[in-house]
């Protein structure tokens, strides 16, 4: 397995561990009675901006560790490695990612038009950029993996 | 477009290159192995640049390496 397939694999479930957790804070807001309203507003944006923070800081982390431990183990040349084959993956995942943000999109504006609160209306908004974030990485994962 | 696949002798031309690892030409094509891994096995085709260099590599035309044929 070379490193750019431990790394998207990686930050796959980087994207997953992140969401969940941004997921149960969310339950716990909404359960103490904290997303209501203007002020609930408020808190969904501090949760949001936490969850970026959290994203790119983790997304940092274990690029940095994929290339220690890559590095260790295998003899691969930190120096070349990106090529056109895996540009030519990491476009066509997000190709498919692009699709589930317009969904989010999507299911966003639904959602509004059925008198969803804001703060749940946004929610979707956000599941389709981590989805689309999953799932980009998991398909970069699989072309690796097929060799393709 | 009319469908069909890209089909290569990279194999047999690396045989005849002193049994020239894919290692070895990845470094000379600068692309990692696992590139030249999938361009051999047909499952990836190669841009027109790639294709090139990977010729030049061997020392010989691009017909040579690739051929097109319809499905």
């Amino acid at each position: 397995m070379s490193w750019l397939e431990r790394s998207t694999f990686a930050q796959a479930l980087r994207a997953m561990v992140i969401y969940a957790w941004f997921l149960s804070y969310m339950r716990s807001l909404a359960a103490d009675g904290r997303l209501a309203g203007d002020a609930g507003l408020g808190q969904l944006g501090l949760a949001i901006l936490i969850l970026i923070g959290a994203t790119v800081l983790a997304g940092v982390v274990v690029q940095i560790l994929a290339v220690i431990l890559s590095t260790i183990t295998s003899d691969e040349k930190m120096t070349d490695l990106s090529d056109e084959r895996d540009k030519a993956i990491e476009r066509r995942a997000i190709e498919v990612g692009f699709g589930f943000v317009g969904a989010g999109f999507l299911a966003m504006a639904l959602a509004l038009w059925q008198g969803w609160g804001a703060v749940w209306a946004i929610n979707l908004l956000i599941g389709g950029f981590v989805v689309s974030d999953i799932l980009v990485n998991l398909l970069k994962f699989r072309s690796y993996w097929r060799g393709a | 477009m009319a469908k069909g696949r890209i089909t290569n002798t990279i194999r047999r031309l690396r045989f005849d290159a002193g049994e020239m690892t894919q290692k070895d030409l990845a470094e000379k094509v600068g692309v990692t192995r696992q590139t030249i891994v999938a361009v051999e096995a047909a499952k990836y085709s190669p841009s027109l640049e790639l294709a090139f260099q990977i010729a030049a590599a061997f020392g010989v035309p691009l017909s040579d390496v690739f051929s097109w044929e319809k499905d």
